[in-house]
């Protein structure tokens, strides 16, 4: 019987060791190798999360039921009154402030003559963008047949006291239903804002007051639509 | 202890990096918003400012009917001496506001405006500024007069 040669007892334990060791180093470098790719795809996937045009431009938006006040970073406001008329009779004024005369826009439409009262925290504001924001995201911006003089909706927001800014928009009745006014205060970049414009308009902030409580509301406003109104300095 | 090691070096790593773009955002903001710089005026005295000495007054107008209830107009009585000729050139009206000391501001508007024809060194041009802030502030709140946020004038009431 043959004797093993001396050391041969270890021999073939160590061959088993080195090669379970090997076999651990490959399955740990598969492993990492493994981990590095994932952690590359969800780098990668990660650069796919970026924001749309619609996105990028999407500002704060504080809501207020009717006669509620919204309020946000720069200013606060509520809705004070809702007039629907289907013309509107505007004053013409001549050098002096007497009015003299006044001219009538009608509309086939209607004309909705929202009152807002606004004040602010801290430094003067301009609300000078208004929409009426249907249910369904359909804007309708303040219409420009008439001046910005007769409604003072350019005069400055400021802390201490409310003023009363008047919004004119001609839409559709149906468009009443669910709807809202907003408003928002522009970039205060300065000269950023000639420079690039649109570019800084992340996160305004804006005020949606709702037009009415209920459909029953609407109805009720739409019922008592006015032949003609009267625009008068901040009505 | 190996892997000790690439955990402290990969901490390290992220503080680093965020650390770097925290200093150069910033950097970026301060540049772009630098802070204001303002100068005490007391009151009834006047201060120079691009070659031109202000001073000024400021009063309570009575109230009208068409006033805010809740708010007090302020007109403001300016005088601008160019200290010499060669700063007249150069003159523009500056902008004003009306201040508290919480950070409140509210627009002051001068109801004409100075060009350099109106100025010559040595003698007053007058201006008129008006202002409305809340009713308790009509004693207290302070006109300031600016060119850029690092050139500014406040005077004391």
């Amino acid at each position: 019987m043959a004797e093993r040669p001396e050391g041969g007892v270890t021999a073939a334990p160590a061959d088993r060791s080195g090669r379970s060791t090997r076999g651990r180093r490959f399955w740990r470098s598969i492993g990492n190798g493994v981990i590095a790719l994932a952690i590359g795809a969800a780098a990668v996937y990660a650069h796919t999360f970026t924001m749309n045009k619609d996105d990028l431009a999407a500002p704060l938006t504080s809501r207020a039921a009717t006669g509620a006040v919204a309020t946000t970073g720069r200013f606060s406001a509520r809705l004070e009154k809702v007039v629907v008329a289907k013309s509107l009779s505007r004053p013409d004024t001549g050098s002096n402030t007497r009015i003299r005369k006044s001219t009538s826009v009608g509309t086939r439409d209607v004309f909705v003559v929202t009152t807002i009262s606004a004040t602010s925290p801290g430094d003067p504001t301009w609300l000078n963008q208004a929409w009426l924001r249907t249910a369904d995201g359909v804007e309708y911006s303040a219409t420009d047949r008439v001046d910005p003089t007769f409604t003072l909706a350019q005069r400055p927001v400021q802390n201490g006291w409310w003023v009363n800014l008047v919004f004119v928009f001609e839409v559709p009745p149906k468009a009443l239903s669910g709807a809202s006014v907003v408003v928002s205060a522009p970039s205060s970049n300065g000269i950023y804002d000639d420079i690039y414009p649109n570019r800084y308009n992340q996160l305004l902030p804006e005020a949606s007051l709702a037009l009415t409580s209920d459909d029953a509301a609407t109805r009720r406003l739409l019922d008592d639509v006015k032949p003609s109104w009267q625009l008068t300095d901040g009505q | 202890m190996r892997a000790v090691l690439l955990l402290v070096a990969a901490v390290v790593l992220v503080a680093v990096t965020v650390g770097v773009q925290w200093w150069d955002r910033s950097a970026w903001v301060a540049d772009r918003y630098p802070a204001e710089v303002i100068k005490d005026v007391g009151r009834g005295q006047s201060a120079t400012i691009h070659g031109m000495s202000w001073q000024l007054s400021v009063a309570v107008r009575p109230r009208s009917t068409d006033d805010n209830p809740g708010a007090t107009t302020l007109v403001a009585a300016v005088q601008v001496t160019p200290v010499s000729a060669e700063e007249i050139t150069h003159f523009s009206t500056p902008t004003f506001e009306a201040r508290d000391r919480a950070g409140h501001t509210w627009e002051a508007l001068p109801t004409t405006t100075l060009s350099s024809l109106d100025l010559h060194a040595g003698k007053v041009a007058r201006l008129t500024v008006v202002a409305a802030v809340p009713n308790d502030l009509k004693d207290r709140a302070e006109l300031v007069l600016s060119y850029s946020g690092r050139e500014m004038l406040r005077f004391a009431r």
